[in-house]
């Protein structure tokens, strides 16, 4: 079974972004770059489900600018087979119907079984790339999986668990398909000593566009500029003795913010 | 005193009766002074009725320093704030309350480096941590606090402020060594001499990457092997690798971590090392990591199992498994407390090539007496390995004891110490004896007695 993870780069959580001297991007500098968490739990899955199968590869699939490469290397040491890149540093910024093109482009030579990604990304909340990818590939998709519950490489189908309003549901699909991950029980491994010096081996196949390419897919959406979200205010602090407190504190929940 | 409020109630006082060991105390009354001047009025009172004062940190002593011994106690919480940080000169200067951790994020987060990091980080002060001169995982390349305190206010018993300094000068003839630099006098004094009321600490560039990794082994000797050969490694011109912490789980250690590490332990270890490396951005990780392979090739370790913390969530989560074996065994010694069991900590330390021989010693020493395994965990590449006990009643704690005491005389004999982290407090008084003639403790309680004439400073620490 052939598993192909699509894999981006995001600012690691805790960064600090700033905006650019561009108001329509951001100061790249102290910025540290993550692969993006949910696309390691897609990785995770990925891996499990190849040592079930116990065939087949994990081939991870990227699309954006050099720094990406980093990315792909840590999930090459946790265990992928091998990578394609789709390498352009004016990809920096592409809107998700320009990568969702190239990508599907590059996944049309490839056969496959199961396509995998995270259920969004963390940097700009996007979950559109997988799904565009789905739709011009014409596959079957399904989003927001913990787990899947059944692996059948007989009969080609994979059985899918996803949280739904306090539910679940198990879905059922035919290969091949397309699943965006969410989290589940499975943390993304660690890569071991031996897993970083392996991948520093494996082939990560870079495919070139031009710059005619990109611009005939023509871009969907643009960003126009960022903002960062307004600072909250500050608490309120009740000073003096016990008894000033508790009644400045209850003047304050009925007046002020009018709750009682 | 008259804007300065002692609090009474037996309800808020009876939270403050123990510290983090659970040593029972007692108190009369909980100050929190805000300023300076509250604390030099508050002593002065204090001072002229003969009231004992315990100043606490947040409490998370394991030696039950903090835990008042009557009086009142002198709560730090309320001075916070941080009042320099000097980049040229590469200092900070804080009042005592502010948590550890916080204080090392804000300077972090204007590019500096403060390095010392005890497990407790997130739940001590950064006073408490100079009065007990705390140290850590990464006290193996940056060593304790002490060498990062520049400058103290220390408020004495009488009221009088004392402002020492690091001496800056390069030879000095007059005096008695360790009165030439009164800065180290009161790092580590327990609050028996005075309450720090602001510092002074060095700090240093911000290093430029880290990555983590756990190394696997097949028994606990395999990895005391690793240990000494790090260190031999490190005498190099120019050594293979260069951790900047070395810290130890034993069997125990990993079964407490087992079921919530997202890495694989292997089935067939029975011991672990954890450590770190700095690098700089213009080598090679995967140098490093080669040479790491090289080095761990010559041990008998299970290298090809090696996890490698290479992004700051994973470095996070090695940590927080290594701060989990001090908090299950604080949890589950707790649990025993009634019975008149409980936890016995240890934090003795011997020099590296001593290790295998006071294990040895002591895991014989419990044979005998039949008392339950130790976990052995931490600083072991300081030679300073934590040897805890979970005692379930108070017989079984009589036992332990024993044992610890034969531990500790052995420990001594080796040229080692009796309490190389946590200090001695109240806890560990019976074992002063092992480390220091009776002639050097006298005139350890003849300064405290200058310097504190009432003997008010927390009384029942140390002596
Ligand atoms: C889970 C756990 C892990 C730990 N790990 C480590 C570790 O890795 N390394 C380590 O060194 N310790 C460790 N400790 C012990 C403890 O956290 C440290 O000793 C810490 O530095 C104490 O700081 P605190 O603010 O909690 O002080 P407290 O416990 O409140 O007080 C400790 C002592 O300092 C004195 N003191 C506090 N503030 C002042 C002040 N402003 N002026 C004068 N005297 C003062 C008190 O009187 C007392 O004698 C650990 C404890 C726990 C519970």
């Amino acid at each position: 079974m052939n598993i192909v993870v699509i894999i981006r780069q995001t600012p690691d959580t805790e960064a600090k972004v700033k905006i650019g001297s561009d108001p329509n991007k951001i100061d790249p500098s102290g910025i540290t770059w993550i692969l993006n968490p949910y696309d390691e739990f897609a990785i995770e899955k990925a891996l499990k489900i190849k040592e079930i199968v116990n065939a087949g590869e994990v081939i991870l699939f990227a699309c954006g600018p050099g720094r990406t490469e980093e990315a792909i290397r840590q999930g090459l040491a946790m265990g992928a087979d091998r990578a394609i890149f789709i390498k352009d540093d004016s990809l920096e910024y592409a809107d998700p119907y320009t990568i969702s093109k190239l990508i599907a482009g590059e996944l049309k030579k490839l056969q496959f079984d199961l396509v995998l990604s995270g259920k969004k990304l963390i940097d700009i909340e996007s979950s559109q790339i997988p799904i565009f990818i789905a739709e011009e590939l014409n596959l079957t998709h399904v989003s927001f999986v913990m787990k899947f519950n059944e692996i059948d490489t007989a009969n080609k189908k994979v059985v899918c668990d996803r949280e739904a309003e306090g539910s679940h549901e198990i879905i059922e699909v035919q290969l091949p398909a397309l699943i965006t991950c969410d989290r589940g029980e499975d943390l993304p491994r660690y890569a071991s000593i031996t897993g970083i010096m392996k991948a520093k081996k494996k082939e990560i196949k870079e495919v070139m566009v031009s710059k005619e390419e990109i611009e005939k897919i023509g871009q969907r959406t643009e960003i126009t500029s960022f903002d960062l979200p307004p600072g909250r205010k500050e608490a309120k602090i009740f000073e003096g003795e016990i008894q000033d407190k508790v009644s400045g504190l209850l003047k304050a929940l009925r007046e002020e913010a009018k709750v009682i | 005193m008259a804007n300065i409020e002692l609090i009474t109630d037996k309800d808020i006082l009876k939270g403050y009766f123990s510290d983090a060991s659970n040593y029972p105390g007692h108190a009369e009354a909980l100050i929190r002074p805000k300023s300076l001047q509250d604390v030099i009025e508050i002593v002065k009172e204090a001072n002229s009725k003969k009231i004992p004062i315990t100043t606490i940190g947040n409490r998370s002593s394991l030696t039950g320093s903090a835990s008042p011994e009557g009086g009142w106690i002198l709560d730090t919480s309320q001075m916070a704030k941080i009042t320099e940080i000097n980049h040229k000169e590469k200092f900070a200067v804080s009042e005592p309350g502010i948590m550890l951790s916080d204080f090392k994020k804000t300077v972090f987060d204007e590019g500096l480096f403060y390095a010392p990091d005890p497990t407790s980080e997130k739940e001590c002060f950064f006073g408490g941590s100079i009065a007990t001169n705390a140290s850590g995982s990464r006290t193996f390349k940056y060593g304790s606090t002490r060498k990062y305190v520049r400058a103290l206010e220390v408020v004495l018993s009488t009221g009088k402020v004392l402002n020492v300094r690091r001496p800056q000068i390069e030879k000095n003839t007059f005096g008695y060594l360790p009165f030439q630099n009164m800065v180290d006098i009161f790092v580590g004094s327990e609050g028996t001499l005075g309450v720090i009321t602001k510092a002074e600490v060095g700090l240093i560039e911000k290093p430029e990457n880290f990555f983590g990794g756990m190394v696997f082994f097949g028994s606990l000797n395999d990895a005391l092997d690793f240990v000494v050969a790090v260190r031999e490694e490190l005498k190099k011109v120019t050594p293979l690798i260069m951790p900047r912490a070395v810290e130890l789980f034993d069997h125990h250690g990993l079964s407490i971590i087992k079921n919530d590490s997202s890495f694989k332990i292997p089935e067939s270890s029975k011991a672990a090392i954890f450590f770190e490396q700095e690098y700089d951005s213009n080598v090679s990780f995967e140098n490093i990591l080669d040479q790491w392979l090289s080095f761990m090739g010559k041990s008998r370790s299970l290298s090809d199992d090696t996890v490698i913390a290479g992004n700051i969530k994973q470095q996070e989560e090695l940590r927080r498994l290594r701060h989990m074996v001090p908090s299950h065994l604080f949890e589950e010694g707790a649990r025993f407390v009634n019975d008149g069991g409980g936890k016995v900590s240890t934090d003795w330390s011997v020099p590296v090539n001593k290790i295998h021989e006071i294990i040895n010693y002591a895991h014989n020493l419990a044979l005998e007496a039949k008392i339950e395994e130790p976990v052995i965990y931490g600083h072991i590449g300081n030679g300073h390995p934590h040897y805890n006990f979970i005692a379930k009643n108070s017989s079984e704690k009589k036992q332990i004891l024993d044992v610890v005491h034969k531990t500790c005389k052995k420990v001594v004999s080796l040229g080692g110490t009796i309490a190389a982290e946590h200090g001695i407090g109240k806890i560990k008084k019976d074992f002063v004896k092992y480390q220091y003639p009776e002639p050097i403790i006298d005139a350890m309680k003849a300064l405290k007695m200058s310097l504190d004439p009432s003997g008010i400073m927390a009384p029942g620490n140390i002596f």
